[in-house]
Formats: structure tokens, C-alpha cells, sequence
């Protein structure tokens, strides 16, 4: 028998929960609920479940604290669920290390999709691990060549800039995952950069010119408006 | 509780002010004390100036600077306060500095009371009509802004209340008629329950993009964005509510760069294209078309459906709920969809406009500054 993955829901709405946990467990998965920050990091350290679907707003912690402090000692799957729709809340929740960020209200499928992904994620994709054995990452007709460092698309060099490159190169490693600019701008220029993030923009427009066949509706790399970007996963 | 000191001047000048549209006239601020100042300095250097250039000893020229003095600053500062203190000190100076004997006080000079009481009720006139003009702008805008709240409002209780009430009649019947229904049938009424609120879902979208707006200035925080990428969030988010209709994206080959909020301008976007995925009846196909146009950035939503009748395009964005469609729950009126979008647009600087495309369909087009 297949071991089922155990998913933690961290939410204080009964109403929502429920359902949560009523279609996890339609779709194969475990579910353990908890209602406050307290319960949550009692079950994480001794049920060790593969993912946690936490919402932000708990009666009694702010639902950022759990995250943090999972994030100290574990690179479990977070993924945050919340009412709080500004950029702003994403972004913390995202650069605290959350896998991902769900908008309430969101659908059933969308919240399955984001949660295999999160846990395939953990699993396989580790950045840097299997793009450094292989050498390759591929999507679609997109190949990213990390030795040659070269884009190809349908096997024909992109003709991508040293800096476009280095763009598609980050977004690849982690595909699936939205990286907010903050972050592409550390990895690329460096900590110190000014964090502005127009001239991200201005590649980023460059790069879906050559890469993309239609730039108003990309198939590889997608905005998270206000976010950041996010690779489509590989298939 | 104690003031602290060191608030910022800016802070504080804007408190004043706000106090001041509140009818109350006799605050003064340190911005129009500084401007009064200033004012009253640049006229007497150019007495003096002019006093030293021009040898003929006419001095008429005195008092009409004076004059200009007092009017700018009751236009400059807020209230009569300063206008009035301008008056006074104006007087004492053409009296003091420019009057011969200079440098003395002389009121007994021949005709010097007439002068006083001219210029005296010159300037507080002045300033009198010059506040209350700045009165009359103030409550227009808020007269303004109460009636865009107020159809606001009202859009917004009609499209919550719709949908609820669906909700809880299909609900009631589920409950009460449990036995008696056909499993098609509940199946039916949930299903339109499921509809009902995800309809809830996208009027609470907009209600919550409205609080990111500045009440007071109506601005809201602008980054340059691409307006591409604007443009591709919206219509991801269109395919997955309104499946089988198309959606093409035309861009121009340069890529735009424009000051916006993008989650607000993604929600236009996308009101506009549920809006004609809702009303169009016929809609098949939605194309979308960015253009550049000098400094501005044109942005059209064309869709392929009977168009927009012609009585309602005037007041398709502010919120009009229509009397002729009769019953309020006749049919949904986007109540508050259109108008959310002008006031995004408005509070970015931007234009909306509607029309009926020649060859069948509605087109709706905003426009907003590059820089």
C-alpha cells in the first residue's frame, strides 16, 4: 500500500477546514487539524507531516511566527493560506520561506495543484540538485543548458543576453516556485543591489520577446503581479 | 496626552489644513505664515528697488504693489488671517517706508485715513472672496465624492443582495425539501449556490481594491509595471472563470513600462472583460490591444457581442443602477464593476471610455500617462 502524505492544516475557520481536510483526504492525502499556532508546532515536531497548509491569521500568533520558526530547523513545505491579498503580505510570507501563497478565496483544484507541487518540490527538485546532475532543465519546447549556458528553444539557441540568461537560469532551478524580485535581484546582482526592480522588468520584457510566442500570454514564465515570477514546472 | 516635539513640519501643515476645509478660518499655519512673509518681503525689496531707480520721486506704484501683495497672499494662504495682517502691515509700511518723511509713523499726513480705509477693505475683501472660492472648490469635490460613494453604495448592496438571496432560497429548499427533491435537483440548486458565491467572491474583489485607494486624495502607490505582465494576470485569472471564451492579447513591440498599481489595474482589466463575458450575450471573443500613443499607453478591451445599448453609455460608469430593467434582480448590472474601474483609472490620472464598435461589439478604452 502507498504511504499517503500527512498534510497539517493550521486554520482557526471550522467552516474551512473541514472542507480543506474533507477533499485532501477525497484525493489521497492525511490530514491532522489544528486551530492555533501553539497546537501546530507541537504536531509538526511530533507527527513530522509532509506539508503545512497555514493560514496567517491564528487566534493566538501571527501564523508569519509559525513560519519562521519551522523555518529554523526544517525545510518541510509551507504553504501559506490567507484573506490577505496585498503584495506586501506575499512577499514577507514568500522571503520567510513559504512554498507557496494561496489567496483566499481560492478553488479545489488550484489548492491541490499548489500542494503537489510543494511537496514534489521537496522531494526531487531541490535547487540545484538535479539541475546539477543532468546539466539540463527542460519545459515544454524550452531547454535550459546550465553547461553551455544557453536557452534553447525547440533546440535553437534564444540568443539570450549574459544577465537574461541568468534570469531564466535562477527562475529554472526552482520552476514551480514564484521568486519574488527581491530575491532574483540578490541572486543576480548582489545583496547590495539597489533594490529597483525596473531594469528586472526591462529583461524580463526582453527575454519573453525571445523566448515566448505570444508575450501577453507566456507559456514558460509567468507573473505573480506585484510578486515576482514563476518557471513553469517540467512536466 | 502630551505632544511630542519633534513632529514633522508637513505632518502638522496637513492637519492645519484639514482643520481649515472644515469651515474653520482662524488657524494659521506655519507654510502660509512663511508664504505671507515672504510675499511681503518681495514687494518691499522691490519698493526699495524701484524707490532707487526711478528719481522722479512718483511714488504711485507703492500702493498698487501693496495691493498685489495682499491679493496674492489671500489667494496663497487659507483663510482671511493673514490677508487681513498682510493689509495692516502694508499699510504701516507704505506709511513708514515709503510716505515722505521716510522711516516715520506720520498719520497726520492729508488724505492718509482714506488711503487706510481703502486699502484696509480692499484687502479683506479680498481675502474674503478668495477663501470662499477655495470653500466653494472643496465642498464641490466633496459633494462630488459623497455622490460616487453614494452610487457606490448602492451598486454594491444590489450586487451583494442578489447573489445572497439565491444563496439562501437555494439553501432553504435544500434544508426544508430534503425528501421531495430529485437528485438532479439538488444537484441544480447547489450548483447555482457554488455560482452565486463565487459571483460574491469577485464583488468582495472589488469592494477590498477600493480600500487600497487614498480616500482623502484619491491617489493610490505607483510602480512602473509592465503593463504586459498586467495584462497576462488578468486574463490567466479570465480563463479560469469564463472557460470557453477566447481571449487574444495584442502588444506592441516595444514593451510599456507604466506608473500603476497593478493589482488595482488587473482588476480593471478584468472587470472589463467579465463585464463583457456578462452582458455581451454574445460574446465569443475578447481581444485585448495595447498601443502607445505619444506619453500615454492605450489600452483596449473589444469584445464580439451585441454592444452596449445607446441610452446607457452615458452612464455606464457611475454606478446608475437602471430603472427601465425594472425588477432590481432582473438581471446583474455589474453595479459596481464599471464604476470601480473609473475610479482606478481616475485615481491613476487615466481616461475610460466606452463605445460600439462598427462591426458589432462594445469597445472599451483607457488610457494612462506613461510618466
Amino acid at each position: 500500500m502507498k504511504i499517503k502524505d500527512k498534510v497539517l492544516i493550521v486554520e482557526d475557520e471550522k467552516s474551512i477546514s473541514n472542507f480543506i481536510s474533507m477533499i485532501l483526504q477525497a484525493n489521497g492525502f492525511d490530514t491532522i487539524v489544528v486551530r492555533t499556532g501553539e497546537e501546530a508546532l507541537t504536531m509538526i515536531s511530533s507527527h513530522c507531516p509532509d506539508l503545512i497548509l497555514l493560514d496567517l491569521g491564528l487566534p493566538d500568533m501571527e501564523g508569519m511566527e509559525v513560519l519562521k520558526s519551522v523555518r529554523k530547523w526544517s525545510n518541510l513545505p509551507v504553504v501559506v493560506v490567507s484573506a490577505r491579498n496585498h503584495e506586501h503580505d506575499k512577499v514577507e510570507a514568500l522571503d520567510y520561506g513559504a512554498d507557496d501563497y494561496l489567496v483566499k478565496p481560492f478553488g479545489t483544484s488550484e489548492l491541490l495543484a499548489r500542494i503537489r507541487t510543494a511537496i514534489r518540490h521537496t522531494r526531487t527538485a531541490l535547487p540545484n540538485g538535479d539541475i546539477a546532475q543532468s546539466g539540463k532543465f527542460t519545459t515544454g519546447d524550452l531547454t535550459i543548458d546550465y553547461d553551455k549556458h544557453q536557452v534553447l528553444l525547440r533546440g535553437e539557441n534564444a540568443r539570450l543576453t549574459v544577465n537574461e540568461y541568468k534570469i531564466v537560469a535562477l527562475l529554472g532551478k526552482y520552476a514551480g516556485k514564484v521568486l519574488t524580485y527581491d530575491f532574483i535581484i540578490r541572486e543576480l546582482w548582489g545583496p547590495k543591489a539597489k533594490t529597483d526592480n525596473q531594469i528586472l522588468r526591462v529583461n524580463m520584457a526582453n527575454i519573453r520577446r525571445k523566448i515566448e510566442k505570444n508575450p501577453g500570454q507566456p507559456e514558460y514564465i509567468f507573473t505573480e503581479v506585484g510578486v515576482g515570477y514563476r518557471m513553469r514546472e517540467d512536466e | 496626552m502630551r505632544k511630542r516635539f519633534h513632529i514633522s513640519w508637513p505632518e502638522e501643515w496637513k492637519k492645519k489644513t484639514a482643520l481649515i476645509r472644515q469651515g474653520n478660518n482662524l488657524i494659521y499655519s506655519p507654510k502660509d505664515f512663511v508664504v505671507s512673509f515672504c510675499l511681503y518681503l518681495a514687494t518691499v525689496i522691490a519698493c526699495l528697488l524701484l524707490r532707487s531707480l526711478d528719481k522722479t520721486g512718483d511714488t504711485s506704484y507703492v500702493a498698487m504693489l501693496f495691493l498685489t501683495d495682499v491679493f496674492l497672499t489671500a489667494v496663497l494662504t487659507e483663510g482671511y488671517l493673514f490677508s487681513f495682517f498682510c493689509a495692516v502691515l502694508g499699510v504701516l509700511s507704505v506709511d513708514y517706508i515709503f510716505t515722505e518723511p521716510y522711516w516715520q509713523i506720520s498719520f497726520t499726513l492729508a488724505g492718509f485715513p482714506l488711503t487706510f480705509l481703502v486699502m484696509m477693505t480692499i484687502s479683506v475683501l479680498a481675502g474674503a472672496l478668495a477663501s470662499r472660492a477655495k470653500q466653494v472648490e472643496v465642498t464641490q469635490r466633496q459633494i462630488q465624492r459623497e455622490k460616487v460613494r453614494g452610487n457606490l453604495l448602492r451598486g454594491m448592496s444590489h450586487d451583494i443582495r442578489t447573489p445572497l438571496t439565491g444563496i439562501v432560497g437555494a439553501t432553504d429548499v435544500l434544508l426544508s425539501q430534503e425528501e421531495s427533491l430529485t437528485p438532479q435537483q439538488r444537484r441544480e440548486l447547489l450548483h447555482s449556490v457554488n455560482e452565486e458565491a463565487r459571483w460574491l467572491m469577485r464583488v468582495t474583489e472589488n469592494l477590498l481594491s477600493i480600500t487600497r485607494i487614498d480616500g482623502e486624495n484619491a491617489a493610490v502607490r505607483k510602480t512602473p509595471e509592465l503593463m504586459e505582465e498586467v495584462m497576462e494576470g488578468a486574463v490567466s485569472k479570465f480563463r479560469r472563470h469564463y472557460r470557453n471564451i477566447s481571449v487574444q492579447v495584442h502588444l506592441p513591440e516595444e514593451a510599456l513600462l507604466v506608473p500603476m498599481d497593478p493589482l488595482l489595474m488587473q482588476q480593471v482589466l478584468f472587470n472589463l472583460m467579465e463585464n463583457a463575458a456578462r452582458h455581451g450575450e454574445t460574446v465569443t471573443r475578447i481581444e485585448l490591444t495595447l498601443t502607445r500613443q505619444e506619453e500615454q499607453s492605450v489600452l483596449e478591451v473589444a469584445d464580439n457581442g451585441v454592444g452596449i445599448a445607446p441610452d446607457r453609455l452615458e452612464t455606464l460608469f457611475d454606478g446608475t443602477l437602471h430603472q427601465d430593467e425594472g425588477r432590481e434582480d432582473a438581471r446583474r448590472d455589474m453595479g459596481i464593476g464599471l464604476s470601480v474601474c473609473r475610479t482606478i483609472v481616475a485615481a491613476h490620472g487615466g481616461t475610460i471610455t466606452a463605445e460600439n464598435r462598427k462591426n458589432g461589439g462594445a469597445l472599451f478604452r483607457i488610457t494612462l500617462p506613461v510618466e
